[in-house]
């Protein structure tokens, strides 16, 4: 289990999270996805850079919600405050990176489809 | 070492919709609290309205999306970062001051690439407008 590179255990830690499982299951489907669709260069560029900042603002927000289980384990107001902004932060690119994945690939999908 | 991190192993409707709620907590929190994130939202807001007006191409609503997104989350993630030093430490101290600065740059950082992509996409058209 342990392991001397700190960026392999951060990733056995951060895949415990049931959030980052989600996001990574959703980033593997919407690549397969863009691979069926033949994407030119810059929907490739578009649709990666995406999902990176996703995950890379889901490992902050994990990181800090650790942060925050350590320094006080019980409720206090300003953990609340922590925790929530995180997980705001998260939902607000969630949405974002969904609008911006979704305009690139819906029409092609509508395309394929034949409607 | 172990980690000690109580694991929530329920899944269900439930803990989406919860997770939803708190979400929405921290962005009310955030809005009352944070002045600059109201500047952010406003900027974002005209910046979508010029778009609509400019008729942008799909390109470049995606990326003015990307902008947008990465702005206001860094904002909410710096915010979370302070709350999080002043649960550890009231009092003033000098690594307090780092963390807290260097949040705040990075925000910086990516409010002036969004400035930029803004700038490289709206610029053209209001040139060719006169």
């Amino acid at each position: 289990m342990e392991s001397k590179n700190k960026f392999i255990r951060g990733f056995k830690v951060a895949y415990k999270e049931f959030s980052i499982k989600l996001i990574t299951g959703g980033s593997i489907c919407t690549l397969l996805l863009t691979a069926f669709l033949s994407c030119s260069f810059l929907e490739w560029a578009y649709v990666i850079l995406f999902l990176t900042m996703m995950h890379g603002i889901e490992f902050f927000n994990t990181a800090i919600e650790w942060m925050v289980d350590i320094v006080s384990p019980e409720y206090h107001d300003y953990a609340k405050v922590a925790k929530d902004c995180g997980s705001a932060a998260e939902m607000l690119f969630d949405f974002c990176s969904f609008t911006g994945v979704g305009i690139i690939l819906v029409p092609k999908i509508l395309e394929v489809v034949g409607v | 070492m172990k980690y000690t991190r109580e694991e929530k192993r329920k899944f269900g409707i439930f803990r989406l919709v919860n997770s939803f709620k708190y979400s929405i907590d921290g962005l009310k929190y955030a809005l009352v609290h944070e002045q600059n994130l109201v500047i952010h939202f406003i900027i974002a807001f005209l910046v979508v309205l010029f778009g609509f007006l400019f008729h942008l191409e799909l390109f470049e609503w995606v990326i003015l999306l990307f902008a947008i997104g990465s702005v206001i989350s860094a904002e909410l993630l710096n915010s979370a970062l302070e709350a999080t030093v002043d649960l550890i430490t009231e009092e003033k101290k000098k690594n307090a001051k780092i963390a807290k600065d260097i949040g705040s740059t990075s925000v910086l950082l990516f409010a002036i690439a969004a400035a930029i992509i803004g700038v490289l996409i709206f610029l053209p058209k209001l040139i060719a407008l006169f």
